[in-house]
């Protein structure tokens, strides 16, 4: 059995104050396994997000245990074997897309030349070199969602966690995105947990957790 | 509706930027009201003062053949007068004493008649030193002159009647003889006269019964005057204060056709703190003014710190077809906010400034309630100006896409590529070696009566030098983070490690933000430098002047012929003193011009006052002093006799003293050695210094006439001390520097500086912490969401701390570097400019070194304050910021 990588029971987040808290995850009891595959499915507010910046350790959940049996301790996440592409924007505006591709390679003390040549190399990959000298802001959203999840793939994370990364593509772009994408964990054996609306994103991965009001309501495992 | 909702939400959601923002323009209302309350304070002060110096408002001198009563009864009730007393003048052809088997007989003098209780009515004009205050009252140089004392019998001599005896009562000194014996009605222009040295007083009723007869044979032998108490009701300016005493002294005389003329002491007084008044003015520019537009400044770019959130925020509501008003509500509503706190804020802060610093009381009247009114106007203003403007700008040229950039476009400011910079900085240089050049002094004194001389093109000199410093420290800025971030990520490297390059490419592309913060430092740095060097070195002027004037911290002088020869001894012994110096003072004819002449030990005077290298020309004032000691003969003479007679050191002078046995004038020779332009005691004009043996050995007399002393504990109380030791009836002087730095020494002093160097020097702190700390917290609160962004990748503290670090590193000591270089050549040019003002001009600049590494200590320490908020803050970004990523 491939190695357990993170391992969460009856996680839940709740925010804000007595009398005014706001459930964002009331809870859910997961395992992410090396090189799986999964979709977070549900509608707005179902807490897919919630969930996974509590499986990046962004965020500490509000009860639950949540644990990364294979990738250490909270703090030792990130940079190094997990990595996130973020929905909102979220570029560093005053520095260029090859900066912030390789940014987390920098923040994981690879020395600055190595760092510069492997996100040039990954954004060639992507066909991004053109975007590489523009400043996000000169970025179009979709140009900035791709840009986004090359930062995260850069490091060549153990466990990728991707917040609706084809969200401001049109199909077609969206679907060379997954494919690039695939390809890419593929390639490192990476697990992979994407957050989407899209069926068809993810009908493309192994499994499929439903998200409801906060609650893992359905995992579902394709043939 | 949308203002309230916004303005309550930026409170609630925004509390740094809008309390930042407010401190900001808090500070700008203090320091503009607390500088215009001290200033109206000051003015008011100097009104106190004049109107407190006056020992009496008016003398109204009555013409001959006048009615007394009718002429006093109506100045009396004439609008303004509180008190009217009569008081009558006779000349006095001699008066005549024995003593000890020898008659002394003086000069000529004057026999005053005054009512009961002038001396209470009119505290000032006498002081009563011996005997009785009521009676015959004979002024101590008289009785010094005749050797009289309590008791003796006076012959009073009468213009063409006999001689009357007088009992002396009591022995009393006219401190302000100069004005109560002036000549009431002389043509403008004409010098003054000297007072009689001569005086006796009498009461009125006696002065009538033995001078009535002499006026009645010779009107113009005496003379009737009304002297006048005014109602002290007047504006609190010194100038509206002095046309308002003119004019009723022009009304009075209106009213009595001819028959009466003003001898305004008031308003001879009150044109005196006129004057005065313009050194306020000109401190304010030189001082006041680079801290309210500091405080201007600050307040303006902490307002624009915020500027490209508000242009985000601006840009959503485009997006959602906000109307171009509701596009502007909210930067009003912020506006309004920050305004209205930033006024309450620095009003209440300025009330307590003004009570700290200068003892003003806590609410304004007259010109301080206008320049507070002023400040809240000017609070209100600047944040509009600062945010509402902008917005206004961006609402009508922006595009949504660019109102929603994150990074300012690189452009160079408008002043950049118009050079201006440069072109300040050049002015002021052209300007300032000008005034040089053409030997441009703000005080002239000729013949030692300081006028004032303001050209306020020159004065513009050191704020063009100061704002063209600031932007040439932006344009390195500029310079160093576009075309040498390379230099500067090596420079990061050792802290900031493998992120230096990008650490350096991040401030490269806010590049803006960072150099305005630079320049703000800078300026504060430059501000807090200049500041503090010339206040320091003005108090130490302010000292070395009153000690000039005074001689040393506790001087004793006569005008007899000598001091008590033991004295020096017995001044010795007293506790606090630490030496002694006994001094001649003689009259010497250089050809026909009657000169002072200082006979000095030249190796001990040192020890008793301090020499400064300015007293003397050709030298420094150990070497001057060492060739006086090294030929007795020689002496010291001003630079205008070296002129007048061409000499040449080693030259013979032929000089006339008088000597002790003979009291007749003889020729002494001299050798001239060098040029003093000050000395202790020494007149303005011409004077003379030798050596005290040379001299006593030419006259015949030893005696000396000032003793310096110098104390090692308070002046006052050691000068106290040497006032019992001397006796009321010796009639010395005793002075102390403390009482004499009180007293109006030059016009400039005549502005306390004190209360504005406290009130400068705090701000100035307070200043350098908010550009310091300030700036890098509300920079922080504008980009927390980057600092997010960065946590949520993985940075850890030392590596978000790079960031911190990099940027206030940058701007802070680049700032202070740069400020406080140019910090010093201002105070420098400030000095050089303000030369006139000093006397003597100052040697080289006094720095306060502790206050510096206080302010220095003060903004490392903001800045490291600031700092650790802003890295902690980025290792818990708020559950917003993330839940937006």
């Amino acid at each position: 059995m491939p190695e357990l990588l993170v391992c969460g029971e009856h996680v839940a987040k709740t925010y804000g104050e007595r009398g005014h808290e706001t459930h964002a995850l009331a809870e859910a009891s997961f395992e992410i396994r090396a090189g799986e595959r999964v979709a977070l499915v549900g509608p707005s507010g179902s807490g897919k997000t919630t969930l996974l910046h509590l499986i990046a350790g962004i965020d500490v959940p509000s009860a639950g245990t949540l644990e990364w049996p294979a990738l250490g301790r909270r703090e030792e996440l990130r940079p190094g074997p997990v990595a996130m592409a973020f929905q909102g924007p979220s570029l560093l505006p005053p520095l260029t897309v090859a900066e912030n591709v390789a940014l987390p390679l920098l923040l994981a003390e690879v020395p600055e030349a190595e760092a510069t040549e492997r996100a040039w190399e990954l954004l060639d990959a992507m066909g991004l070199t053109e975007l590489a000298e523009k400043l996000p802001e000169e970025l179009s959203g979709g140009q900035a969602q791709r840009v986004g999840l090359a930062r995260a793939l850069v490091s060549r994370p153990v466990l990728l966690l991707a917040d609706e990364p084809t969200g401001q593509l049109d199909h077609e772009h969206a679907q060379r995105l997954m494919d690039l994408l695939l390809a890419r964990v593929h390639e490192t054996g990476a697990a992979l947990v994407i957050a989407t609306h899209d069926d068809l994103i993810a009908e493309r991965l192994d499994e499929r957790w439903a998200m409801l009001d906060g609650r893992m309501v359905a995992e579902v495992t394709h043939a | 509706m949308l203002s309230l909702s916004w303005a309550a939400g930026l409170l609630r959601r925004r509390p740094a930027r809008i309390l930042g923002t407010a401190f900001c323009i808090a500070l700008g209302v203090a320091l503009l009201a607390s500088l215009g309350a001290f200033f109206s304070f000051a003015r008011a002060g100097m009104t106190r003062g004049a109107i407190a110096g006056v020992p009496a408002d008016w003398q109204v001198q009555l013409s001959p053949g006048a009615d007394a009563t009718r002429s006093l009864a109506a100045v009396a009730s004439f609008k303004g007068v509180s008190l009217a007393r009569p008081v009558a003048f006779a000349d006095v052809p001699s008066f005549e004493a024995s003593a000890g088997g020898a008659v002394q007989t003086t000069g000529q003098g004057k026999a005053v008649g005054i009512p009961p209780a002038y001396a209470a009515d009119f505290p000032g004009e006498v002081r009563f030193l011996l005997g009785a205050h009521d009676g015959v009252l004979l002024a101590q140089q008289t009785a010094a002159n005749l050797h009289a004392d309590v008791g003796s019998t006076v012959l009073v001599a009468r213009p063409g009647l006999p001689p009357v005896p007088l009992r002396v009562d009591g022995v009393v000194d006219l401190p302000s003889a100069d004005s109560l014996f002036q000549t009431v009605g002389a043509p403008p222009g004409a010098g003054a006269t000297a007072p009689p040295d001569n005086v006796v007083l009498l009461p009125l009723a006696e002065w009538h019964r033995l001078f009535d007869p002499v006026a009645a044979a010779d009107p113009a032998a005496v003379v009737t005057q009304v002297h006048v108490r005014l109602r002290h009701d007047l504006p609190p300016d010194p100038s509206a204060a002095f046309q308002q005493v003119l004019a009723m002294a022009h009304n009075l005389e209106a009213r009595f056709a001819g028959n009466a003329s003003v001898g305004d002491n008031l308003a001879a007084q009150l044109d005196g703190a006129r004057a005065d008044a313009i050194y306020s003015e000109l401190l304010f520019v030189f001082l006041g003014l680079p801290g309210v537009i500091l405080g201007a400044l600050i307040a303006f770019a902490a307002a624009a710190s915020s500027q490209l959130r508000r242009r985000r925020e601006q840009g959503l509501l485009r997006l959602r077809g906000a109307t171009p008003r509701q596009l502007l509500a909210p930067a009003v509503a912020e506006a309004s906010v920050v305004g209205v706190l930033g006024v309450v804020a620095g009003l209440a802060a300025a009330a307590f400034a003004g009570r700290a610093a200068f003892g003003s009381p806590p609410l304004p009247s007259g010109q301080a309630l206008a320049w507070w009114i002023a400040a809240a106007a000017a609070g209100v203003a600047l944040a509009l100006a600062a945010i509402v403007l902008p917005a206004l700008r961006d609402a009508r040229d922006l595009t949504v896409k660019a109102a929603a950039a994150s990074v300012e476009p690189p452009r160079a400011p408008l002043w950049s590529r118009l050079y201006l910079d440069v072109a300040l900085l050049a002015a002021a240089g052209v300007i300032y070696w000008e005034s040089l050049r053409n030997a441009y002094q703000v005080v002239l004194v000729p013949e030692g009566v300081p006028t004032i001389s303001v050209d306020y093109l020159t004065l513009l000199a050191p704020m063009m030098l100061w704002l063209g410093a600031a932007l040439l420290s932006w344009r390195l800025s500029r310079l160093l983070l576009t075309h040498g971030r390379r230099a500067l990520a090596f420079v990061y490297r050792p802290f900031a490690r493998g992120l230096s390059p990008v650490v350096t490419a991040s401030m490269s592309r806010q590049e803006s933000l960072i150099s305005r913060g630079l320049v703000i430092v800078a300026l504060t740095a430059s501000f807090a430098v200049s500041v503090a060097v010339f206040n320091t070195t003005y108090a130490n002027q302010a000292r070395v002047d009153a000690e000039l004037t005074n001689g040393a911290d506790v001087s004793v002088q006569t005008p007899a012929a000598g001091l008590p020869p033991a004295l020096p001894g017995q001044v010795r012994g007293l506790p606090g003193v630490e030496a002694v110096q006994p001094m001649q003072h003689r009259l010497a004819y250089v050809g026909n011009d009657l000169q002072d002449l200082f006979g000095i030990d030249p190796r001990g005077i040192g020890s008793a006052t301090p020499m400064s290298d300015a007293f003397f020309q050709g030298g420094n004032a150990a070497g001057v002093l060492g060739k006086l000691a090294a030929t007795p003969d020689g002496i010291l003479v001003a630079a205008e006799t070296v002129n007048d007679f061409q000499l040449q050191p080693g030259d013979l002078i032929r000089i006339r003293l008088q000597s002790a046995k003979d009291r007749s004038y003889h020729v002494v020779p001299f050798h001239y050695v060098g040029i003093a332009k000050e000395f202790p005691t020494a007149p303005h004009d011409s004077f003379l210094v030798a050596n005290a043996g040379y001299v006593a050995r030419a006259t015949g007399s030893p005696a000396f006439q000032t003793l310096l002393v110098k104390t090692n504990a308070s002046p006052p109380k050691v000068a106290a001390e040497v006032r019992g030791l001397l006796g009321p009836a010796n009639g010395a002087k005793v002075s102390d520097i403390v009482s004499e730095l009180k007293v109006t020494l030059s016009a400039l002093t005549a502005v306390d500086l004190s209360g504005l160097t406290r009130l400068e020097l705090a701000f100035a702190v307070v200043l350098v912490a908010a550009a310091s700390g300030l700036f890098l917290i509300l920079g922080y609160a504008e980009r927390r969401r980057m600092f997010a962004i960065a946590t949520a990748l993985g940075a850890r503290s030392d590596q978000l701390a790079a960031f911190v670090w990099g940027e206030a590193l940058f701007t802070t000591l680049g700032g202070i570097v740069l400020g406080a270089t140019s910090g010093f050549v201002l105070s420098a040019a400030i000095v050089n400019i303000l030369t006139g003002v000093f006397d003597p001009p100052p040697e080289r600049l006094f720095v306060p070194w502790g206050y510096l590494g206080a302010v220095l200590g003060v903004a490392v320490a903001a800045v490291v304050a600031a700092g650790l908020v802003a890295i902690w803050s980025a290792r818990r970004p708020s559950m917003e910021v993330i839940r937006d990523l």
